[in-house]
C-alpha cells in the first residue's frame, strides 16, 4: 500500500469512528428515555408501549440539548490560540533571525515542510526542559498555527528525521485534527457533566431524606440513572476518541511520507523515539496529547492516543523494523547520516583480520547490526588511509593504479613478473606500493571498494581491460590466494554493469547452487589442506539451506583456478539480488560453515567480509569472541 | 403539486452540486497556479545566496578555483535565464533554457558541496556551516515546491477528469494541467563526486 492509500484508509476509518461517537451520544439519550418510560409504566414495558412522544420530547431532546450546551461551554473555554497553548506548556518562541545553527535548521525545516504541504509558515516553539523526543502542533486553522518541538528532538534528530516529524505535525494542522479533537473533547465533557449532575441529585436526594426522615426516592433514582448511563457513555466515548486519535496519527504519518517522499525520515524518528522515549513532563501536556508526535505516556491499548510504535514504523517503512528488535543498537549520529557516509561505513565496520579466534555466540544474530564499535573502527579505517592514496582516489586513472598496486606480490621474482605485465604503467603502480603495503587487509578491502566506485563511470571496454589485467597480475605466480579471489570477485562485481539492474532471483535451484559455490570456497578456505573436514564443514553449512547437501558436494573445490573468480562472482551476484529472507539464510549457512571447526581463519574472514560487502550485510567486529 | 415540489427540489439539489463542483475546481486550479509561483520564489532565493557562499568558501578553497568559477558562471546564466523567463512566462523556449541553466547550476552546486566536505577547516567555519544549512534548505525548498506543484496538479487533474466533474470542466474551459518534469540535465545526472 502506498501513502496515498494509507491516507485514504485512515480518513475513512476516522469518519466511521466519528459517526460511532455521535451514535454513542444518541444511545445515551435513548437509554435515559427508555429508563424513564420504564419507571413511568412500571414493569409492563413492551415494544408497543415503548414510544411516548411527550416523554421523548422532554427526556431525549433534553439530554441531547444538555450535552450540547455543556460541550459548547467547554469548547469555548478550551478554544485558545495556538500561542497560548504553546506558552502554557512552557515553550519558547524561536526568534526568526536566530544565529543558533540547530534552531536555524529547525526553522528551515519548518519552512520546507510548509512548502511541501502548501501551508503558510507557522510560528515555531521549543520546549527547553524536555530531554525526550516529541513535538506538537497547535492551532485551529491553517492560518493560526504553531509548531513546537522538544529540546530532545532538536538534539537527537538529524535533518532528515526532523523533516519527518515536522511533516507529521503539518498533517495535523492541514487536516484540522485540532478542531476535530476539540469537538470530541467538548462532547466528552458534556457526557461527563451528566455524571456530575447525577451525583449532585443523589447527594441532594439522600441528604433531604436524612434530614426530613422520609426519602425523596425519585430524585435519588434519577441521579443514579444519570450516573450509570453517563458513566457507560463516558467509557465508550473515551475509547472512541482514542480510536479517532490513532487513525489521525496514521494519517499524519502517511502524510509526512507524502511531504518528504522519504519513508525513512519519519521512520528514523520513530525508531529513535522507541529508543530514547517521547515523555513530556509539562503538567498541561495532557490537553495536547493527541497532537503530540509520540505518545506522552504509556496507556493501555484501547485508551492510547497513539498507535504502538512498531505498527507505525511497519506502515511507513517495514525495513526499519529489524533495527527495532535490537535493544543495543546505537543509531548513527547526525553527522554521519547527514554526510551520507553511513551506508558506506556499514560495509567497513568489520572484523580486524587477526584470525584464529574461536567463535562465541550466534554469529548471524550479530551480523547485520551496527554498533558503536564497528562504526568507530570503520571511521578509523577510513582515517588510516594515507594522504597520497586519498588523493589518488580522486582520479580514475590513479584509482586503477591503486587497484593494481594492491595486487602486487611481496616476493621479488613474482613482483618483477607483475611489472612486466603492467608495462608502461609499472612506475605509476610502484609509486603506491609502499603506502599500500602498510595497510592491513581490512583497510585494503575498504580501499578497493572506494577505488572501484571511482571507476564505475568508465566505458565498458576500459573496464574489461582493467579486469583482465588484474586477473593476469594476480595469477603472475600461478597461484590464486583466497585474498586474490575475494579481491577479484569484488572488482568484477563492483564494476559489472549488470549489478544495478539485476532482477530479483527467485528460482530456488539457482539460489541453492549459487550458495553451494560460495560455501564450497569458504569451506576450502577454512581447512585448505584437509578435504575431508572441508567437506564436513560444507555439509554442515549446506544443511541450513537444503535437505540433501551431498548433492552439491562437487562444489567443494580447492581455490586455484582463474575460472573460479567468474563462478564465485556470478554466484554472489545471484545472491545479491535475492530477497532479504534468502540473504539471511545464506548468512546463517555461511556462519555454520565457518563455525564448524570452532575456528575462524584469516582467509575465512576475508571471504566473510566479501560476502558481507556484496550482500549489503554489515559484519561487525563484535561476533568474534573479542 | 407534489411532482412540482419534487422536481423543484431535484433542480435545487442539482444546482448545489453543480456549484460545489465548480468551486472545488476553481480552488484546485488556483492552488496549483500559486504552487508554480512558489517555485519561482525559491529559485530567486538561491540566486541571492550563492555569491555569499562562494565568497566565504574562496579563502579556503584556493585549489578549487575551477569549481567555484563554475558555480558563479552557472548562477549568472541561470539568473539571466530566469529574468528572460519572467518577462515571457510560458514561452516554451525561455522555459526550456531556464530549466537547462537550472540543471547546470544544480550540478555545479552539488560538486561544490562535495568539495566542501573535503575541507575540515572550511566545514568547521561557522559562517560556512550557516551558509551550507541555508543552501541545503533552499535546495530542499525548491524540490518540495516542485513536489507540491505536482501534487496540486495531480489533485486538479483527478478532480477535472472524474465524472461528473469532467462535464462541468469542459463546459467552463478548465484546461488540462501538465506535471513539471524533473529538469535533470546531463550535468545534474552526474553524481557529485564524494570523497571521504
Amino acid at each position: 500500500m502506498n501513502f496515498f492509500e494509507y491516507q485514504r484508509q485512515a480518513r475513512k476509518r476516522s469518519v466511521l469512528y466519528v459517526f460511532l461517537f455521535c451514535m454513542a451520544v444518541i444511545c445515551i439519550g435513548l437509554a435515559l428515555y427508555t429508563l424513564t418510560v420504564w419507571v413511568l409504566q412500571g414493569d409492563k414495558l413492551s415494544l408497543r408501549t415503548w414510544w411516548n412522544k411527550d416523554v421523548f420530547l422532554y427526556v431525549f431532546l433534553g439530554t441531547i440539548g444538555f450535552i450540547g450546551l455543556a460541550s459548547l461551554y467547554r469548547i469555548l473555554s478550551l478554544r485558545e490560540g495556538a500561542d497560548a497553548i504553546a506558552r502554557a506548556l512552557g515553550a519558547r518562541l524561536v526568534d526568526p533571525s536566530t544565529k543558533d545553527l540547530k534552531e536555524r535548521k529547525l526553522l528551515n525545516v519548518v519552512e520546507e515542510m510548509a512548502i511541501a504541504s502548501g501551508c503558510p509558515v507557522p510560528r515555531v516553539y521549543v520546549m527547553d526542559d524536555e530531554p525526550q523526543i516529541n513535538a506538537f502542533a497547535a492551532g485551529f486553522s491553517v492560518q493560526d498555527a504553531a509548531i513546537c518541538v522538544t529540546k530532545g528532538a532538536l538534539e537527537n534528530l538529524n535533518r532528515r528525521e526532523l523533516q519527518g516529524v515536522i511533516g507529521h505535525e503539518f498533517s495535523h494542522i492541514l487536516n484540522g485534527d485540532m478542531r476535530l479533537n476539540l469537538k470530541l473533547m467538548g462532547v466528552l465533557f458534556g457526557i461527563f457533566a451528566l455524571i456530575v449532575v447525577g451525583r449532585f441529585l443523589v447527594r441532594v436526594g439522600g441528604a433531604s431524606r436524612g434530614r426530613k426522615g422520609k426519602g425523596n426516592a425519585g430524585v435519588v433514582l434519577i441521579g443514579l440513572a444519570l450516573m450509570l448511563v453517563g458513566a457507560i457513555g463516558y467509557f465508550f466515548g473515551l475509547i472512541i476518541q482514542a480510536a479517532v486519535s490513532r487513525q489521525r496519527e496514521f494519517l499524519a504519518d502517511a502524510s509526512s511520507v507524502q511531504f518528504t517522499r522519504d519513508p525513512e525520515a519519519i521512520g528514523g524518528a520513530l525508531l529513535k523515539i522507541a529508543r530514547i522515549g517521547s515523555r513530556v513532563e509539562a503538567p498541561s501536556a495532557a490537553e495536547v496529547s493527541h497532537m503530540l508526535f509520540g505518545a506522552r505516556a504509556n496507556l493501555s491499548s484501547i485508551f492510547a492516543t497513539h498507535p504502538p510504535i512498531e505498527e507505525r514504523i511497519r506502515r511507513v517503512s517495514p525495513e526499519l523494523l529489524r533495527y527495532l528488535k535490537d535493544e543495543n543498537l546505537n543509531l548513527e549520529t547526525d553527522s554521519e547520516r547527514d554526510e551520507g557516509v553511513s551506508g558506506k561505513m556499514v560495509g567497513y565496520g568489520v572484523v580486524g583480520f587477526e584470525g584464529g579466534r574461536t567463535i562465541s555466540g550466534r554469529m548471524h544474530d550479530e551480523i547485520g547490526k551496527l554498533d558503536e564499535t564497528s562504526l568507530r573502527s570503520a571511521r578509523d579505517i577510513l582515517k588510516n588511509i594515507p594522504e597520497d592514496i586519498n588523493r589518488a582516489l580522486e582520479s580514475s586513472v590513479d584509482a586503477t593504479f591503486l587497484i593494481f598496486a594492491m595486487l602486487l606480490d611481496e616476493n621479488e621474482d613474482v613482483c618483477a613478473r607483475q611489472m612486466k605485465i603492467l608495462k608502461e604503467m609499472a612506475p605509476h603502480v610502484r609509486r603506491y606500493e609502499g603506502s599500500i603495503r602498510k595497510l592491513d587487509y581490512s583497510s585494503k578491502i575498504a580501499l578497493l571498494d572506494l577505488a572501484t566506485s571511482r571507476l564505475r563511470n568508465l566505458p565498458d571496454d576500459a573496464i574489461a581491460e582493467i579486469i583482465s589485467l588484474a586477473k593476469q597480475i594476480a595469477m603472475a605466480d600461478m597461484k590464486l590466494t583466497v585474498f586474490e579471489l575475494a579481491f577479484l570477485c569484488l572488482i568484477c562485481m563492483r564494476l559489472s554493469r549488470k549489478t544495478g539492474q539485476a532482477k530479483r532471483e527467485r528460482s530456488s535451484a539457482l539460489l541453492l547452487s549459487a550458495s553451494a559455490v560460495l560455501l564450497g570456497v569458504i569451506a576450502d578456505a577454512g581447512s585448505p589442506d584437509d578435504v575431508v573436514s572441508a567437506k564436513k564443514a560444507f555439509e554442515h553449512g549446506m544443511k541450513v539451506l537444503c535437505n540433501d547437501p551431498r548433492r552439491y558436494m562437487q562444489k567443494v573445490r580447492k581455490i586455484e583456478d582463474v575460472d573460479q573468480i567468474e563462478e564465485v562472482s556470478q554466484s554472489l551476484m545471484v545472491l545479491a539480488s535475492a530477497s532479504d529472507n534468502v540473504k539471511a539464510k545464506v548468512i546463517r549457512a555461511v556462519e555454520e560453515c565457518v563455525k564448524f571447526d570452532r575456528k575462524i581463519t584469516r582467509d575465512e574472514l576475508v571471504l566473510l567480509r566479501l560476502v558481507g560487502l556484496v550482500l549489503g550485510v554489515p559484519v561487525p567486529l563484535s561476533f568474534v569472541g573479542a | 403539486m407534489v411532482t412540482l415540489i419534487v422536481i423543484l427540489a431535484l433542480v435545487v439539489l442539482l444546482v448545489i452540486v453543480f456549484v460545489a463542483i465548480y468551486n472545488n475546481l476553481v480552488t484546485l486550479r488556483n492552488t496549483y497556479k500559486n504552487a508554480y509561483a512558489q517555485i519561482d520564489v525559491q529559485l530567486k532565493r538561491r540566486y541571492d545566496l550563492i555569491p555569499n557562499l562562494v565568497e566565504t568558501a574562496k579563502g579556503y578553497l584556493q585549489h578549487e578555483r575551477q569549481t567555484l568559477e563554475a558555480v558563479i558562471s552557472a548562477r549568472n546564466q541561470a539568473f539571466t535565464a530566469a529574468k528572460a523567463a519572467a518577462e515571457n512566462p510560458g514561452d516554451p523556449k525561455t522555459m526550456a533554457s531556464l530549466a537547462q541553466a537550472e540543471g547546470v547550476l544544480g550540478g555545479a552546486l552539488g560538486r561544490l558541496l562535495a568539495v566542501v566536505e573535503q575541507y575540515p577547516n572550511l566545514k568547521a567555519n561557522e559562517t560556512m556551516s550557516q551558509l551550507m544549512e541555508e543552501l541545503t534548505a533552499t535546495e530542499n525548498k525548491i524540490a518540495f515546491a516542485r513536489q507540491f506543484f505536482n501534487d496540486a496538479v495531480l489533485n486538479y487533474k483527478n478532480a477535472r477528469e472524474r465524472f461528473p466533474n469532467n462535464i462541468i470542466a469542459n463546459m467552463f474551459g478548465f484546461q488540462d494541467a501538465a506535471f513539471l518534469e524533473a529538469t535533470e540535465s546531463e550535468e545534474e545526472r552526474k553524481a557529485p563526486k564524494v570523497k571521504f
